[in-house]
């Protein structure tokens, strides 16, 4: 039996893993639900690297030195097996014989290298969050909860029907709100869950909407032939553009990109490995998995320069924003949203592949750096990057795991971001040159904050944190929360000496850094592009030969070592000298007050009509309810008399009813 | 000579007051008695019309002996009924019970 | 002879009727019920019944009275209060109605009265109509455990 027939078992055992936990999960003695649900993790791991190796034995082959000639006639060496892309169907919502909705599984190779992706990733979340959440009261809860999650993020990249696509999107919609909240008594948490929901939810809008309307111009969700000709005849450009930027929109609210960003950072409220969970293996990666699947929509209707502009602005605006924090996690929020923002600049650039390899590798480094973060803040008990403790002596394996995700992320060789990023840059100069710059700046900031964040939160003592008392930050006006009702995050006490996390963590930590680095090698011309061959569907000019790859791989390195230098030579220095204006800190510290304004505005905007409907439901719906209520009051106090309680009025009744009964036969 | 027109005009008569007693009496024994006269007057119009009408099948003779029988079953629970209703009510006229006044 | 013995015993009979559901005293009222019923009785015989005379004699004209003269007394009614005049006005429509529904009973000349011995109407009874007379004693029956258990008096 192949894996691909086992395929449907993917999504399936981690919810019921779900099940099981959500029903059972106290009777596992200790962190027995934990391990029992890494287990269920680690089969799932395994099925779908089986399903990875089906699937690469029967794609086709491509000749790389063809393709790079651009013959991409010529270029097939293999022909992929007849059964490819695979496709299980089961008859659903089928009424009478009605083709009805289909219950689709639809493996190409870009589904088998995600499904690949989230469940490795997922599974050493799993196998952190062990160890990271012990002690925790809502333990088997917290796993019942990852299952789930990676369930719906599994079953969203399988399906092959968008109407699927949404049922798994909005559970993993709901699974977010639930885990950024898993921390329910804080009030910031509440809050940030809030947020969370509603602003992805505005986004998911456009996904339905968009969904419907492909409904009503192809009849089907089908996503393998979203692309077909006939298909694309039948819906136009015009409707082509609109329904691909509506669906955008939705993948703009999943993976935080400018202007439904304000989320991704307040997601942070939930423990570290959510934050893994939602910015590495599935919420964010959804958004710009959907996006590749509506490629040929966007394509076709001609919008794609609007993903690419969202995707830069979006990647320079997070990585100018993250210096000015101190919080390890915000931090890396942030990197979340300008790597993000570069998935999205490499799909809009036509360099498809480049996004889904830069997707893959992203989604190990920065489930590595997360963790990585997640194992600091076990040992050093604190967020704060300036309060930790020469982290570098304390925890070593933590700080060489963390060190390779950073590199990774930097865009350093020969680490896994730096083949991602600058095949996404090389697309960008090709077709946008001023995105190209954009995109560029962004590397440099990217490396700037992340070794500002390494020297502070490794390589220095401990220090007060220059900005925990100031002014600008106390409560969060960004979740719309007083300084009474937000407590600043807990310094570590006294004393507190940090040390290194357990075996499990550890583990999780070494494991994702090798498979960071594996699948940056994948990727790279120097394998081949192995993995861009693999998803290959003929159109990829971002493919360079290794003669024109040097120029941008130097420029990227150059650019990359300039950010890691400026961070080095300021912040080794001195940590703690104030060198941007107090009102730029003040103002990047509050995101720009975009949040505020949010808050603000659109909630003034939200409340105005809300003020007529309230107007309308008081005086109009309640006025015709009261008019009811007093229309049969006065009725039975009119027909009240009838009922005078003495018999003989009743018998006078019934002697009436006989007098109708007797004319009425009569007649 | 007297016909079945003569009888049964009677019982309408008759039902005409037992009518009147049903719907004017306020004590509900006095109602009761009245009720009995419908029954009579009821009784009385199969008796009569049997008599001029069907010789041999007796069905209004037997009839009207049912109604009899009808006549005391219902009175007697009645009366038993009053009975009760004058111990809780103190009387049994249809003052005493008007709980069902809208 | 039989009309003129009918006229009398019909207006008598009439005459006690009307006081009976007029009179405001209730004891009055239960003896002319009685004495009613006992013309009634008369008109059965009239009839040539002699069988249903008899039994309206020991049921209607002695029985019901005395039980009613008993419940009269156990519940103190001496008197009925005197009708409103809605009442009356229903009473009279009423009886006016009733007298409608019996406007078609003039025309009926069937002049031939056929007398039934108690000897047939018995054996009849307990032949043709055998089921209802067992119905008819079970309900008889029914109704006095049905009186003994409502009228009992509650301990407590």
């Amino acid at each position: 039996m192949s894996y691909v027939e086992l395929s449907y078992w993917i999504p399936l055992l981690p919810a019921l893993g779900f099940a099981l936990l959500a029903l059972g999960g106290r009777s596992f003695p200790g962190r027995g639900s934990g391990w029992f649900a890494t287990a269920v993790m680690a089969v799932v791991a395994v099925l779908s690297l089986g399903l990875l190796h089906d699937v690469i034995l029967a794609a086709p082959g491509w000749n790389l030195a063809a393709l790079l000639g651009g013959h991409h006639e010529e270029a097939l060496i293999k022909p992929g097996s007849p059964d490819f892309p695979f496709r299980l169907e089961w008859t659903w919502l089928a009424i009478r014989g009605e083709a009805g909705i289909p219950l689709v599984i639809y493996i190409d190779s870009l589904a088998a290298v995600v499904t690949a992706m989230v469940a490795l990733a997922s599974l050493f979340i799993h196998l952190f969050s062990i160890g990271y959440m012990h002690g925790e009261e809502r333990y088997p809860t917290f796993f019942a909860y990852l299952q789930l999650f990676s369930a719906a993020m599994l079953a969203f990249v399988l399906a092959g029907n968008f109407f699927h696509s949404l049922l798994a999107w909005e559970v993993m919609g709901l699974m977010s709100y639930l885990l950024i909240g898993f921390l329910y008594k804080k009030k910031t948490a509440q809050q940030a869950q809030k947020k969370a929901f509603i602003t992805t939810k505005l986004a998911d809008l456009g996904f339905m909407l968009g969904l419907f309307w492909l409904y009503l111009l192809i009849g089907n969700f089908d996503l393998a032939d979203l692309g077909s000709g006939q298909n694309l005849l039948a819906i136009g450009t015009g409707a082509a553009a609109a329904v691909g930027l509506l669906v955008f929109i939705a993948a703009m609210g999943k993976s935080a990109q400018f202007p439904l960003h304000v989320w991704l950072l307040d997601a942070m409220e939930g423990p570290t490995p959510v934050s893994a969970m939602i910015h590495a293996a599935t919420m964010v990666a959804a958004g710009v998995y959907l996006t590749a699947r509506f490629y040929p929509l966007l394509l076709f209707g001609g919008v794609l320069w609007v993903v690419a502009l969202v995707g830069a602005l979006t990647a320079l605006f997070a990585a100018v924003l993250a210096p000015a924090f101190a919080d390890v996690k915000k931090i890396l929020a942030w990197s979340t949203v300008s790597q993000l923002g570069y998935m999205f600049l490499g799909l809009g650039v036509f360099g498809w592949a480049a996004a889904m390899f830069h997707l893959v590798a992203h989604a190990f480094f920065k489930a590595l750096l997360f963790l990585g973060s997640g194992s600091m803040i076990h040992g050093a008990a604190t967020q704060d990057i300036f309060e930790m403790d020469r982290l570098k002596k304390h925890m070593p394996w933590t700080y060489w795991t963390f060190l390779v995700g950073a590199l990774a992320l930097m865009g350093i060789p020969p680490f896994a971001g730096f083949w991602s990023k600058d095949l996404i840059l090389h697309a960008a100069e090709e077709h946008a040159p001023l995105l190209w710059l954009i995109g560029l700046l962004a590397a440099f900031f990217t490396a700037f904050y992340t070794t500002r964040m390494i020297v502070i939160a490794f390589h220095k003592p401990a220090m007060e944190s220059p900005w925990k008392a100031a002014e600008w930050t106390r409560g969060a006006p960004w979740l719309n929360l007083g300084p009474e009702e937000a407590e600043p995050d807990p310094s570590p006490p006294a004393g507190h000496h940090p040390h290194e996390s357990g075996a499990e963590m550890i583990t999780a930590l070494v494991a994702l850094a090798a498979l960071s680095i594996l699948v940056g090698f994948w990727g790279s011309p120097i394998f081949g592009y192995g993995l861009l061959t693999l998803v290959y569907r003929g159109e990829m000019p971002e493919l360079l030969p290794a003669s024109k790859l040097m120029t941008g791989y130097v420029t990227g390195t150059l650019v990359a070592l300039a950010g890691a230098g400026l961070a080095w030579f300021w912040y080794s220095a001195d940590p703690l000298k104030q060198r941007a204006p107090l009102w730029l800190t003040a103002a990047l510290q509050r995101r720009l007050y975009i949040d505020e304004f949010y808050y603000k505005v659109l909630g003034a905007l939200a409340q105005a009509p809300t003020q007529v409907l309230a107007f309308i439901d008081r005086y109009l719906i309640d006025g015709l309810v009261d008019l009811a209520g007093y229309t049969s009051l006065v009725i039975s106090s009119l027909l009240r008399h009838l009922q005078s309680g003495r018999f003989a009025t009743y018998a006078f009744y019934m002697l009436l009813g006989a007098l109708a009964l007797y004319v009425g036969g009569a007649r | 000579m007297v016909t079945l027109g003569h009888f049964l005009l009677f019982s309408g008569l008759l039902m005409a007051v037992g009518l009147y007693g049903v719907l004017t009496r306020r004590n509900l024994i006095a109602v009761l008695m009245s009720v009995e006269i419908l029954l009579n007057a009821a009784a009385l119009a199969f008796a009569s019309a049997a008599a001029f009408r069907e010789p041999h099948l007796f069905a209004g003779q037997i009839f009207a002996l049912f109604i009899i029988v009808v006549a005391a079953a219902e009175l007697s629970i009645g009366f038993a009924i009053l009975l009760n209703v004058y111990r809780t009510h103190g009387a049994v006229t249809d003052d005493a019970i008007s709980e069902m006044r809208g | 002879m039989s009309l003129t013995a009918f006229y009398a015993l019909a207006a008598f009979t009439l005459v006690f009727a009307v006081f009976a559901v007029t009179t405001a005293n209730m004891v009055r009222a239960a003896f002319s019920l009685a004495i009613t019923f006992f013309l009634i009785a008369g008109l059965y015989l009239l009839l040539g019944s002699p069988a249903l005379a008899a039994i309206q004699f020991m049921v209607n004209a002695s029985a019901i009275p005395i039980m009613t003269l008993f419940i009269i007394m156990m519940t103190r009614s001496r008197s009925s209060g005197a009708p409103r005049t809605w009442q009356i006005a229903a009473g009279l429509l009423a009886a006016a109605a009733a007298l409608v529904f019996f406007k078609g009973a003039v025309g009926h000349h069937d002049g031939q009265i056929n007398p039934v011995s108690p000897e047939l109407l018995g054996s009849n009874l307990l032949q043709a109509a055998l089921l209802p007379f067992e119905v008819a004693s079970v309900l008889l029956l029914l109704a006095m455990v049905g009186a003994i258990a409502l009228a009992r008096r509650r301990s407590g």
